[in-house]
């Protein structure tokens, strides 16, 4: 039996070696570019980061990348405005980090979650996003067996993907930078500008489905709110664009929605659904994202809701 | 509780270190470990039906027992079919009771009649139809006064429970595994090894080769009216690797690791696609139903035995209940039907045990002749498998229909895999590699048994390694073991 643990460890320390070997990255140059659509995530927070407080910061999921006409309201509001969505599939908890990470004293931040979106989010969205942006480490959680994965699976796929194919002059497709869904469709302030399809599917609009269930942001939206109020910032909360015809469907369980946010979050709500309801024409490809007519119809809005506020002046 | 996941990977760890570090001193403690995990590893997948399996497990333990006692043949019979009635009962409700209800209704329809049956939404317990075959051939035996019923129930339950085969196999026999479990085992460092080497083999076949093929396998079968006859042969080949690799590698797995709890489970697979002929496929694939199948229902029907007409229906009721073992499903009837069809000719001629023997045992290279047989047997079952993996009879005879037109003449481009040529490309590579490592090895239980023992320990290692950063490298989206679904 000594025997049989000895010769297995042994064996198993051989194989992580030859696995650490493989999926070193000895080609960075060569590794896949950031030019896909979470690059901007590094013009974000350069843009942010190069402005001085007080500023604007929007976060979200793509509900604000595709949402908002950030020009526009940095003219009307005087304050330099970043746009820091990307996705929903980053979840909540990863976006109120990064906004977080990115506010300082006197900014006013204005979240638009999606609808029961994810806390969590999507681990390879994540993980993508920390490849990506590594300050975003700090706030990304990996367990055990998600580490084991990429150590012996993802990390080993990749690399040794680009070194086999260095090594062999195997020419590989790099990523598409003319489409929707790549960083050259950000302008600089982080929204979507890129001319879209102009006629996209709207199978999103057949198959969106809305159940009820207790609302899993409460809490930390809560936290955040806390946080802010810790370091001198304000916050606001607005709902994310939607279209209406899906809001007609899904009418009780969006109003359930609102019940449970307005009795459960301390943040300032400035508006309701009905008031970030639009045309289904005005939608690309997604109940949340907005073409740039759309886009310009949900500035007009969230200005007017910022007058409100004595945030804009114009 | 897949055993392709992590978690598999960290409870095998922990039960062998309980096994051979803590009960080894005790037999029964030790069986009573194995009876723990393998219903802890059951009720990963859903504890209402360790129930079941519990309630299964007692059923013939008793009806065993009270057959064994039963001083006339009536008595026997009685103890028997109640155990039968009741196991086939279970499967009947869970496994076929929509799939008749479905049909009888459509039937009637035909006649312009409507039926009342509801069909029921239960979810098919994953092993039932392994388990209940374990459990009848116990009772079987018994009737047949091949065995003596066990006194303890908790080796009785292992026989039953033990956590490798639960779920999918192989379907062993008391008269095999239940001695295994009633003595003492020692641990043997050459059969752990061993183990563990069919461990790696199965992932591989599970990880880098079958769950890859299904991935173009399912792509060109749910959208066959859109592809070239060309790319339909080659889903129908990508289904024969994944199947293969699929059910064979989970065999290799449970082998292995049973093996390293110092017990040999009965072989599932002999490299059926090198066979020679369909009766030689079925001896190799499969093989523990297959021998289910003869020992207990293809004899007692009276075999290759009595007149032609006999010896037909025979043939034929074989290869159906087998199909339809599979599943509650008309394609699954078809393909039983289309191998019945393939053995009859065979049997008929008194040549189906033609091919007994490894096919150019002690050669390189098969024969011209032995390579033309194995190319046409192979072909056989590729067109069978289009049966057993469609949707409907209807799917497989458009998906056939297709194959059997001008577009065969197509030369598949890359588009048809929807970008993903290289990928394509790297796995008919793989398949082929594997296919010949098969081939090397084809004299072996598995095919690298046998791989490298003379070489120097380093070259050996590298070898074992390589494989194992293949399956990592090829891991892709990881998909449900197909016989789990039986």
């Amino acid at each position: 039996m000594r025997k049989f643990i000895t010769t297995l460890f042994a064996f198993a320390v051989a194989l992580t070696a030859v696995v650490f070997i493989c999926n070193r990255n000895y080609f960075p140059a060569k590794a896949k570019g950031n030019d896909g659509y979470m690059g901007a995530m590094v013009d974000k927070h350069h843009f942010a980061d190069s402005h001085q407080s007080p500023r604007i910061i929007f976060c979200g999921g793509s509900n604000i990348a595709f949402g908002i006409n950030s020009k526009r309201i940095q003219d009307s509001t005087g304050l330099p405005t970043v746009n820091l969505g990307t996705t929903g599939s980053l979840g909540l908890d990863f976006i109120l980090n990064e906004a977080r990470r990115t506010a300082r004293l006197k900014d006013i931040i204005i979240i638009s979650s999606e609808y029961y979106l994810s806390n969590d989010g999507s681990y390879a969205a994540k993980k993508e996003a920390l490849r990506i942006y590594p300050p975003a480490g700090k706030y990304f959680k990996q367990t055990p067996q998600q580490w084991l994965h990429d150590f012996f699976v993802e990390d080993l796929q990749r690399n040794l993907t680009v070194t086999l194919s260095t090594l062999l002059h195997v020419q590989r497709k790099g990523f598409p930078t003319n489409v929707v869904y790549s960083r050259s469709s950000f302008n600089e302030n982080g929204d979507v500008v890129r001319s879209f399809d102009p006629h996209p599917s709207h199978e999103f609009l057949k198959t969106f489905d809305l159940k009820y269930k207790l609302n899993p942001n409460i809490q930390l939206l809560n936290d955040f709110k806390d946080y802010a109020d810790k370091n001198g910032m304000a916050v606001y909360f607005i709902y994310p664009s939607f279209p209406q015809s899906l809001y007609n469907a899904n009418a009780k369980v969006i109003d359930a929605y609102e019940r449970d946010m307005q009795s459960g979050i301390k943040i300032k709500i400035l508006n309701h659904p009905k008031d970030a309801l639009f045309a289904d024409s005005l939608f690309y490809d997604t109940e949340y994202h907005l073409v740039p007519q759309g886009r310009e119809l949900r500035t007009d809005k969230i200005i007017e809701l910022l007058r409100k506020e004595k945030i804009a002046r114009r | 509780m897949l055993f392709n996941s992590l978690n598999f990977a960290l409870f095998v760890p922990v039960v062998f270190a309980l096994y051979w570090f803590v009960t080894q001193k005790n037999l029964t403690l030790q069986n009573l470990l194995l009876l723990v995990a393998s219903y802890f590893f059951y009720a990963c997948w859903d504890y209402r039906f360790l129930f079941l399996l519990i309630f299964s497990t007692l059923l013939d333990f008793f009806t065993g027992s009270k057959i064994f006692a039963a001083k006339t043949t009536a008595g026997k019979k009685f103890w028997l079919w109640l155990s039968v009635g009741i196991n086939l009962g279970f499967l009947g409700v869970f496994k076929y009771y929509n799939f008749f209800a479905g049909s009888f209704s459509d039937l009637l329809s035909h006649f312009g009649m409507r039926a009342g049956f509801n069909t029921i939404n239960v979810i098919l317990p994953v092993g039932i139809s392994f388990y209940t075959f374990h459990g009848l051939s116990y009772v079987f035996d018994i009737y047949r006064g091949r065995i003596t019923p066990v006194k303890s129930f908790i080796e009785y339950s292992v026989f039953v429970s033990f956590f490798p085969l639960l779920v999918a196999g192989p379907i062993e026999r008391a008269t095999h595994l239940l001695p295994q479990i009633q003595q003492k085992r020692r641990f043997n460092y050459s059969q752990a090894v061993n183990g563990l080497k069919q461990i790696l083999w199965g992932l591989f076949k599970k990880i880098a080769i079958a769950d890859n093929c299904a991935e173009f396998a399912n792509m060109i079968f749910n959208h066959h009216e859109q592809y070239p006859g060309s790319v339909l042969v080659m889903g129908a080949l990508f289904f024969t690797i994944q199947i293969y690799c699929d059910f064979s590698g989970y065999s290799d797995i449970a082998l292995g690791t049973a093996r390293l709890f110092g017990m040999e489970l009965l072989r599932n697979f002999a490299y059926p696609y090198f066979s020679r002929d369909i009766a030689e496929f079925w001896r190799r694939w499969h093989i523990s139903l297959s021998s289910w199948f003869k020992d207990y229902l293809y004899i007692p029907l009276g075999g290759s035995k009595g007149g032609l007409w006999q010896r037909i229906r025979n043939t034929f009721i074989i290869f159906l209940v087998s199909g339809f073992w599979h599943g509650a499903n008309w394609t699954f009837l078809a393909w039983g039907f289309l191998n019945a069809v393939y053995f009859l000719p065979l049997l008929l001629t008194n040549r189906n045990r033609s091919n007994m023997e490894i096919v150019a045992k002690g050669r390189l290279l098969p024969s011209l002749s032995e390579f033309l047989k194995m190319l046409l047997t192979f072909s056989l079952t590729v067109f069978a498998w289009i049966f057993f993996r469609a949707e409907s009879i209807g799917q497989a005879f458009s998906y056939i229909g297709k194959i059997f037109s001008r577009s065969i003449l197509t030369v598949p481009s890359g588009e048809a895999f929807e970008g993903a040529s290289f990928h394509v490309v790297a796995i008919i590579i793989l398949s082929i590699m594997f296919m010949l490592m098969e081939w090397l090895g084809r004299e072996e239980q598995f095919a690298i048994a046998g791989t490298g023992m003379r070489w120097p320990k380093p070259a050996r290692w590298a070898f074992y390694i390589s494989i194992a950063v293949l399956t990592f490298y090829f891991t892709g989206v990881q998909q449900q073991f197909v016989y789990f679904q039986f």
